[in-house]
């Protein structure tokens, strides 16, 4: 779970989506997840198949511990993108994820997909 | 003589004193008993009129907001909207625009400044800011002022309506602070004077009223105060004996005792009655306003306010539909005693005094515009918020009401029910109809119009009217089967003919097709498209209705419908609610998002209560939720739907499904983008025939809504297990090259047919669905030919 061997998915979407997760990133990085949230949930308005705001708030959601969210709404960018780093990004909160809820099997299923797309 | 007058005397002296000592005594006992007695009623009073008081404790109401409107670069909006927006915030046309609040048109740009406002994710401040338009996007988002350019603007939400959470009243509750100017004063001056300095009950003003009644020789005045009069309306007893007027008199002062002015007068403005519709009384200002001038209070001028006070006295006298010229008399008496106060100079009441009563002709019986919706709001706080939280005071309640959808929707379905029952010669009246719009991608609701009247606030349709759903509900039988893909794909032969089930407990079932005509071998997605009874019947008892049953749950049915096989072809009573919820599923690629209408709630403080974070719960795995997406599509490209290229192009692609019920008693239809899912219901609340089908009738309301919201076309992305394979929709092997009529479809991957077939495109086609025959007359030994060429060869039976 080193973050130093995979590339930062980088915003992408129309300028008002990108200013929005980014805003977003930076309310996550003060602690602030309810705001992160909601500055995402914004944005999936604007541009509701959009796979990156998908996967910023799964990853919003885990670190609220709602593992269960963070799955379902990585899944669903995982639906909506071709995107191979993204892909494996979204596996990796899955991974995490199971973890959380204790279920070694799906996390290590999960491991094996974030292997097979990196 | 004397001593005997004398002893005579005192014999009676002695006797009478014992007697008025008895009677003394008695007196005594009385009085002290008649003092018991009068506590006792005062207490019991006391406890009465508190009891009624705190239970009718609207304390501030909860005020509900739409959503606000975003705008940015490149949003999808013309001038028109924004304008109409702005207009409907109140917000000024001025020829330069710098205040807060004012808007100026200048060619294709439109420069406003947005009020402050505080939202639940924090504060929107008021910049100057310039929208430029260009094929109804807006190409260019700009301060005016030099300031640094926020990349978007939310201007602030609007305030559609006020209702108290925890009393299931319609009414619209106002505080305060929501009164408009002169509504307190007008009031004061002519209901109740010396209201701030009285307890209770005013003597003077009594006696005043009494004078000037005797001198009249009939009631001119009243001399109750406002808070009697409060409770004289908390009681609504139509009785007027002494006896409860003295406790009417009694419990105001108990009432001044216990509240302050502010308390009662706020109950007053939201208790005193103000008029009738049938059979339903109307109370309160707030609602009052929607019922004569079918707007909020707060948007009342003064003229229209002393008309309101005025009618206090004698709401059935003074109703200024019924009684106009009484009602404009007693107006310009109000405002005559405004001006003689100094609240109005000469010239404003005189002003005041020159304009027409401005009464709308039809009683709006609703608090709010949006009846149908602040409905669900309101069941959605009782559902999902603590009874204790929601009686705290002037709670903000935040919902994703989005007032473009909404106006839209209650004009399709009402302009829409009107045309049909024109074109189709249908009792005037008779019709009903129910619609509702969400976000695809979130579950939340945009638009909810329950009656063809959307400002009725009655029974309301779109969450409480169970009907029959007819093929609405079979792609959840195709789905089932489609989840199965080493038995089912589109390209799938089935059988549509004749087909009789039998029952237990009950008489055979046989299915029959609307055209009433079998069509023989047809594929799957044919037989979605044309909604074939028959191949989908038994396409179902293949897969076994239980499985079709967990299926609905999975895409959000809670309802427990009976397991019979008529439940395949939508024999089953079910909500545009319950249907939205589905298809909601559908247009978010298998992810159920729970439809809701919050999406905060904020206390007094600024806190928030509770919040609704998005949360969305994968049900179907992307392979069949695509293709079944696919097939709904065709539905609308050359299928029951394909008339909708009436009202929209096809190329927008746009998914959908009709249905009909037997003896055409309802029609539906159902249908997506990957924006908007909106489902309308038409029938009659007694149940009888409309000779609608799902086409000929909901389907052209939703062709006139979605037009008006201007869709993006509907694009499906390809799950990466899913792939393009041609096929021979007769045969339903692989097509070869020289196939004329071959087909592409998506198949799961590993599932398309390995073989080809021979080409039959000289053979009758049944995948168009203009052919219609009898029985397929085709060889018994072709077919088996075919049959074996065809994966899967073994098809699991449930039954």
């Amino acid at each position: 779970m080193s973050a130093t061997d995979t590339r930062v998915p980088q915003p992408q979407g129309a300028p008002v989506v990108v200013a929005l997760a980014q805003s977003a990133e930076q309310e996550a990085a003060s602690g602030r997840l309810d705001q992160a949230a909601n500055a995402l949930e914004r944005a999936l308005r604007i541009e509701p198949q959009n796979p990156f705001l998908w996967h910023r708030l799964a990853g919003v959601r885990l670190r609220q511990h709602r593992p269960q969210d963070a799955i379902d709404l990585a899944t669903r960018s995982i639906t909506l993108t071709a995107d191979k780093a993204l892909i494996a990004e979204n596996w990796e909160l899955i991974a995490q994820s199971y973890e959380l809820q204790g279920d070694a099997d799906n996390a290590q299923e999960a491991t094996r997909q974030v292997n097979k797309y990196r | 003589m004397a001593r005997r007058r004398t002893s005579r005397k005192s014999t009676r002296g002695r006797r009478r004193s014992r007697v008025r000592g008895f009677l003394g005594r008695t007196f005594r006992v009385l009085s002290v008993l008649l003092l018991l007695v009068g506590v006792a009623a005062v207490v019991y009073l006391d406890f009465d009129i508190r009891a009624k008081f705190e239970g009718k404790r609207w304390a501030l109401p909860a005020h509900l907001y739409s959503r606000p409107l975003e705008l940015y670069e490149g949003q999808r909006l013309n001038a028109a909207q924004l304008v109409s927006e702005l207009k409907a915030l109140g917000y000024r046309q001025v020829s330069e625009s710098r205040e807060p609040g004012s808007y100026a048109v200048d060619g294709t740009a439109i420069d406003f400044v947005p009020r402050p406002f505080v939202f639940w994710d924090g504060p929107q401040e008021s910049i100057a800011m310039r929208a430029r338009f260009s094929g109804g996007y807006i190409d260019s988002f700009q301060s005016i002022d030099d300031a640094a350019t926020p990349t978007l603007v939310r201007l602030e939400p609007r305030l559609f309506g006020s209702i108290s959470p925890v009393h299931h009243e319609d009414r619209s509750l106002i505080s305060l602070d929501d009164a408009p100017d002169h509504l307190i004063d007008a009031l004061l001056v002519i209901e109740d004077r010396s209201f701030f300095k009285h307890h209770g009950i005013d003597p003077k003003g009594l006696l005043r009223a009494t004078v000037a009644n005797i001198r009249a020789l009939r009631i001119v005045q009243g001399g109750s105060t406002l808070t009697q009069q409060l409770v004289k309306n908390l009681y609504l007893t139509a009785d007027r004996t002494l006896q409860r007027k003295l406790a009417e008199m009694v419990m105001a002062v108990l009432l001044d005792f216990h509240y302050d002015k502010e308390q009662i007068l706020q109950a007053y403005l939201n208790e005193v009655y103000l008029g009738q519709a049938g059979n339903r009384a109307i109370h309160g200002f707030g609602l009052a306003s929607y019922f004569y001038f079918g707007r909020p209070l707060r948007e009342l001028r003064v003229h229209e306010v002393a008309l309101l006070v005025g009618m206090v006295r004698g709401p059935s006298f003074y109703n200024p539909r019924r009684q106009p010229e009484r009602a404009r008399e007693r107006r310009d008496l109000v405002l005559d005693d405004l001006a003689r106060r100094g609240y109005l100079s000469a010239e404003q009441s005189q002003a005041a005094k020159r304009a027409k009563l401005g009464v709308t002709k039809v009683a709006s019986s609703a608090a709010t515009p949006y009846p149908a919706f602040t409905d669900f709001v309101r069941r959605q706080l009782l559902r999902d918020y603590r009874e204790e939280d929601l009686r705290s005071v002037g709670l903000r309640i935040f919902t994703t009401l989005d007032p473009f959808v909404q106006e839209a929707t209650a004009q399709a379905l009402q302009g829409g029910i009107e045309r049909l029952e024109s074109q189709h010669n249908l009792p005037t009246g008779s019709l009903q109809g129910a619609v509702i719009v969400g976000a695809a991608s979130n579950g939340e609701l945009l638009a909810i119009v329950g009656d063809r009247n959307p400002q009725y606030a009655g029974f309301n349709r779109a969450l409480d009217a169970v009907r029959p759903v007819g093929s609405i509900l079979k792609p959840a039988v195709y789905l089932t089967a489609l989840e199965r893909p080493g038995s089912y794909t589109l390209a799938t032969l089935l059988q549509d003919e004749p087909l009789t089930v039998k029952q237990t407990g009950s008489a055979p079932w046989s299915p029959q097709n609307y055209d009433g005509l079998f069509h023989g071998q047809v594929n799957l997605v044919t037989s979605l498209a044309n909604s074939y009874n028959v191949a989908t019947a038994r396409l179902g008892m293949d897969i076994g209705v239980s499985q079709v049953k967990s299926t609905l749950s999975r895409l959000g049915l809670r309802r427990n419908v009976p397991e019979y096989p008529a439940l395949l072809l939508g024999g089953t009573g079910l909500t545009v609610l319950e249907i939205a919820q589905m298809y909601q599923t559908f247009a978010n690629g298998g992810f159920r998002a729970p439809m809701g209408a919050i999406r905060s709630v904020l206390g007094n403080n600024g806190q928030a209560l509770a919040r609704y974070p998005l949360s969305i719960q994968q049900v179907v795995d992307p392979g069949p939720v695509h293709l079944i997406n696919y097939a709904l599509q065709q539905v609308v490209h050359r299928g029951t739907a394909r008339g909708l290229a009436q009202y929209l192009p096809q190329s927008l692609g746009l998914a959908g499904k009709t249905g009909t019920t037997d003896g055409f008693r309802d029609s539906w239809f159902a249908g997506f983008n990957d924006e908007y899912v909106a489902v309308v219901w038409l029938g009659r609340d007694d149940n009888q025939p409309i000779d609608l089908s799902g086409a000929s009738g909901a389907m052209t309301v939703w062709g006139d809504l979605m037009r008006r919201l201007n869709p993006r076309p509907l694009r499906l992305s390809m799950p990466p297990d899913v792939e393009i394979v041609s096929v021979d929709p007769v045969s339903g092997g692989l097509a070869d090259s020289g196939c004329d009529n071959a087909v592409e479809l998506p198949f799961i991957i590993g599932s398309a047919p390995r073989e080809s077939a021979p080409c039959l495109a000289h053979q009758v086609v049944s995948d168009s669905p203009d052919v219609k025959r009898k029985a397929n007359k085709t060889g018994n030994s072709i077919k088996k030919w075919f049959e074996k060429l065809l994966k899967p060869l073994n098809r699991e039976r449930d039954r």
